[in-house]
């Protein structure tokens, strides 16, 4: 009889503690799920701030509410920006610090709870917003260095030209204030006029680099009938490149955007041949229906990556730039053209082709191979 | 007439510095790195006009300091820089390698015309130093580390000198210097010379 009712009562017993465990577990699962709810409304409403802290910020003391944070309270520096809100009452309160050469950030929060799971949870819930201001930091700090990176090359790439043409400029007005005799004058004459090719390329690479990602409505004045391969020998002769070139064809396009892409083309094979002895080169050029295609390359090693090739500010050199192939691409797909390069068994090849017609509306999308 | 050496990548520009001096001096000219070190072999240089940025990388300073050194560790030449890299660094690393001048692209003929004279005027005061034996050494120390490093500095440079003036000749060095053979080994092995084919210059 004993046993029967010790047997009730443990019965009675396990079913209560059941009844508790899970209810205590239901909660638990409440206050995790709510937690997940908060970090992932947190991390939307990054994004919907674009990754700018100053304006995720303010929208975070509400959301912290719900995990029974009552107040969030920082410091951070970072570059030239800093952000503040302060707390000077007396609560408890955890606060997480790291500081940095680029930026520092001091934050905290005031708990509602501070004991037992919701700790945990809340816990959790701040490491979170740490490491997300922490990212968009970096994020922010990285794309600033890159932007001044890219800035300064950009600037190196059109300066080194710029500065030449200006210094030429100097040195002409001297001389041309100082040429007496006629044998003087015929040679001044003739230095200028071997100097005009490499001039004029100069000039036009200067035009094409300030041009690169301005939008352009051509009025067809600066067009004119371009001997591609003709302009391919000289730009050969003039990096001191010796190679073939087979076919001929023309397009009626500005002639310092052709020039600049070639030029570009052929620098990069000329630096390539420095470390390559016995690099040849290579040209061919030809009509297909409406369009003319150009085959530019060199018998030397393939190029790793080679799709990246057309990356700006990609580059492989430890001095380069990274902007002419960029460059280059850029103005032959504003031209209605398309561009490609390949690693092939002869060697490195470059495709191009272009409309004979000259630009169109839409230009072709196109893709390194 | 001085032999001037333009050492210019751009063409057009390179003519038109060169037909502004050859009517005070002999010009010669090149292109790049090697060619300028082709024409420094041929010829009696005694003043380099030198642009930093030469190819194969013409946005940055590596191939014209590289020829500075050269030319500074070789030559008696005067290295005037004209140049369009500016950065303090670039400005800073030619300065203390020994470039006689540092001028910036872009800048008037006179002023060009004006270095080449005055380095002129220093490397005939230098030469006329040096045949009564008065050998200019130069060294860079840091002002604050104390009288060791710049002992050490000076002494290397002499050294370094001597032994180039007498080809490696340990025997001549050791004359020259005053000291003994076994003095020039330790000289060579504590500041890591090396005759200059082993040590591959070009």
């Amino acid at each position: 009889m004993v046993t029967i009712k010790l047997l009730e009562y443990m019965y009675l017993f396990f079913v209560v503690a059941g009844a508790v465990t899970i209810l205590i577990l239901l909660y638990l699962r409440y206050l995790t799920n709510r937690a997940f709810k908060v970090m992932l409304r947190m991390v939307d409403a990054n994004r919907d701030c674009n990754y700018d802290i100053a304006r995720f910020l303010p929208n975070v003391q509400g959301l912290m509410k719900v995990v029974e944070i009552d107040e969030v309270f920082y410091h951070i520096t970072y570059g030239e920006s800093s952000l503040s809100r302060s707390y000077t009452g007396k609560r408890r309160t955890v606060v997480r610090e790291v500081s940095r050469p680029d930026y520092s950030i001091h934050l905290g929060i005031i708990p509602l709870s501070p004991r037992g799971y919701q700790k945990y949870i809340y816990m959790i819930v701040f490491e979170t917003l740490f490491l997300l201001i922490e990212m968009d930091i970096l994020m922010r700090i990285k794309v600033t260095n890159d932007a001044f990176i890219n800035f300064s090359k950009l600037q190196a790439f059109l300066l080194h030209d710029v500065k030449n043409v200006t210094q030429f400029i100097r040195s002409l007005f001297f001389n041309v204030n100082r040429v007496e005799g006629a044998e003087r004058e015929h040679r001044f004459i003739e230095s200028l006029r071997e100097s005009m090719p490499a001039l004029k390329v100069r000039t036009d690479k200067i035009l094409g680099t300030l041009e690169v990602g301005v939008a352009k409505k051509g009025d067809g004045e600066d067009r004119q009938e371009i001997d591609i391969a003709g302009l391919i020998c000289e730009l050969f002769e003039l990096h001191g490149i010796k190679g073939d070139v087979t076919g001929n064809g023309s397009i009626v396009e500005e002639k310092h955007l052709v020039v600049t892409v070639f030029d570009n083309i052929i620098k990069n094979i000329r630096d390539k041949a420095a470390g390559e002895p016995g690099l040849r080169c290579f040209a061919s050029v030809h009509e297909q229906d409406e369009a003319l295609q150009v085959t530019i390359g060199d018998t030397g090693s393939p190029v790793k990556e080679i799709e990246r090739m057309f990356e700006p500010f990609y580059t492989t050199k430890s001095s380069g730039l990274g902007v002419g192939l960029f460059q280059a691409r850029h103005i032959v797909k504003n031209l209605g053209g398309a561009m490609t390069a390949a690693n092939t068994e002869r060697g490195v090849e470059f495709n191009i082709s272009f409309v004979k017609a000259g630009r169109t509306a839409d230009p072709i999308e196109s893709t390194a191979t | 007439m001085e032999n001037v050496l333009i050492v210019e990548d751009d063409k057009p520009l390179r003519s038109q510095i060169r037909f502004a001096l050859e009517e005070h001096y002999n010009i010669v000219e090149a292109g790049d790195r090697e060619a300028a070190l082709d024409c420094l072999e041929k010829e009696s240089i005694g003043v380099v006009i030198l642009d930093l940025g030469l190819p194969p990388n013409e946005n940055t300073p590596e191939e014209g300091i590289k020829l500075l050194q050269h030319i500074l560790e070789n030559m008696t030449a005067k290295v005037i820089i004209l140049t369009g890299q500016t950065t303090e660094g670039v400005a800073m690393d030619a300065i203390k390698g020994g470039a006689f001048d540092y001028i910036m692209k872009p800048v008037n003929m006179e002023k060009i015309l004006f270095s080449i004279e005055r380095a002129i005027l220093f490397r005939d005061a230098e030469e006329k130093l040096e045949k009564r034996g008065v050998k200019k050494i130069s060294f860079n120390v840091e002002v604050g580390q104390g009288l060791q490093p710049a002992r050490e500095e000076a002494e290397k440079n002499f050294v370094l000198r001597v032994l180039r003036d007498t080809n490696f000749n340990v025997y001549k060095a050791a004359k020259l210097l005053n000291v003994k053979r076994e003095s020039i080994y330790y000289f060579m092995k504590k500041f890591g010379f090396k005759r200059e084919e082993e040590n591959g210059n070009d």
